[in-house]
């Protein structure tokens, strides 16, 4: 009896400790801050891709040439704790977004289910998540932000309507970069 | 042996939910820019103060963050229970304000826009504020009895629960 209460209280209280009711998180230590050599600098033209989305579809890079500029989220991994507040942050975000003709496209080494999964319990984002799972890194790899233990950098590039990479933010993977930033790297954009 | 057993664990939960009653709450120096009804509101004459320096009994205090989804998610509930009590406290006996943990002027200022905040916001670019509330996870809301050494009455870390619950912490421990 003793040990169903005990048992009952206990889930009661990691219950009330887990406030993030469906987002559970995976603490992770501190890591080393940056894991690649990027492969890209600002003036190259994007390294196009084609990647799932968790809607289903495909997402190519060169489909938005001529048409948007386009900002890259690369974050480390699903379920991690700095990469689950990023792009909820982004979510709300996403008008600052549109004011600059910029698409948003956030992609992470996880494959599609889990990426579907965690942006659920994000609260559904609304910008498209795709999966550079298989094979496994080759988006992040043509950019070199692809970390040796498989996971990306979280890294941000900014690429204009003639697909031209205009800004590069490889972070501290362990940070979170501030969005203020970002805007004004789209606010020099030519309209 | 065994109702010992069980009065022991009684007493350890009892005390677990009103741990944080009685504790201190840090004496938080406060920066950011405010204007004339925000320096008003909190009965302070700069924009840098201590939390001492504000002119009221208690303090609301919701420590969050622009990212959260969570807090996002309770925004409107926090705004909500503000109007309540502004139209409730013609005294002016409590103050809410927020500490935006880890965020940036840039990002305080979308917050404070995108969901129609009237309360200060106070930022936290380098994450003094949430290394001194003990890292606390988002949202945290406090009531707060201000003092020279203020005072933690309620704590609660998560999700708010609708705007009556914040109500119904605020009532019960100030009588407000």
């Amino acid at each position: 009896m003793l040990k169903k209460i005990v048992f009952t209280i206990i889930v009661g209280l990691l219950a009330t400790a887990s406030y993030a009711d469906k987002l559970t998180i995976y603490q992770l230590p501190e890591l080393k801050p940056r894991d690649s050599v990027l492969k890209v600098k600002v003036g190259n033209p994007a390294p196009d891709f084609e990647l799932p989305s968790i809607t289903g579809e495909r997402v190519r890079l060169s489909s938005f040439k001529g048409k948007s500029n386009v900002v890259l989220s690369f974050v480390p991994a699903a379920w991690t704790p700095v990469c689950s507040d990023q792009w909820p942050g982004y979510n709300i975000a996403l008008s600052l977004f549109e004011q600059h003709d910029a698409v948003l496209l956030g992609i992470s080494e996880d494959n599609t289910p889990s990426q579907y999964a965690w942006s659920e319990a994000m609260g559904t984002l609304k910008f498209p998540v795709l999966s550079d799972f298989w094979p496994h890194g080759a988006a992040a790899s043509s950019y070199g932000v692809l970390r040796s233990d498989g996971t990306s950098e979280r890294a941000l590039f900014v690429i204009d309507r003639q697909g031209i990479i205009r800004y590069i933010d490889v972070h501290d993977i362990n940070r979170r970069p501030d969005l203020g930033v970002l805007i004004q790297e789209l606010c020099k954009l030519k309209k | 042996m065994k109702r010992a057993s069980l009065f022991l664990l009684a007493v350890l939960v009892l005390g677990a939910t009103c741990a944080y009653a009685g504790d201190p709450f840090p004496d938080l120096a406060l920066g950011g820019k405010l204007d004339e009804d925000q320096r008003a509101y909190l009965g302070v004459a700069s924009d840098s103060f201590k939390l001492s320096d504000i002119r009221a009994e208690y303090l609301f205090i919701e420590a969050y963050s622009m990212y959260c989804p969570i807090c996002q998610r309770d925004a409107p509930h926090v705004n909500e229970a503000f109007e309540a009590i502004a139209a409730a406290d013609k005294a002016g006996r409590i103050r809410f304000l927020g500490l935006a943990l880890g965020n940036t002027p840039f990002e305080v200022e979308f917050y404070r826009k995108k969901y129609a905040v009237q309360f200060p916001l106070f930022g936290d670019e380098d994450y003094v504020i949430h290394k001194a509330l003990g890292e606390v996870p988002t949202p945290a809301f406090y009531v707060v009895k201000l003092g020279p050494e203020p005072e933690i009455l309620f704590k609660k870390v998560g999700e708010a629960e609708g705007t009556e619950a914040l109500l119904q912490a605020i009532k019960e421990h100030t009588g407000i």
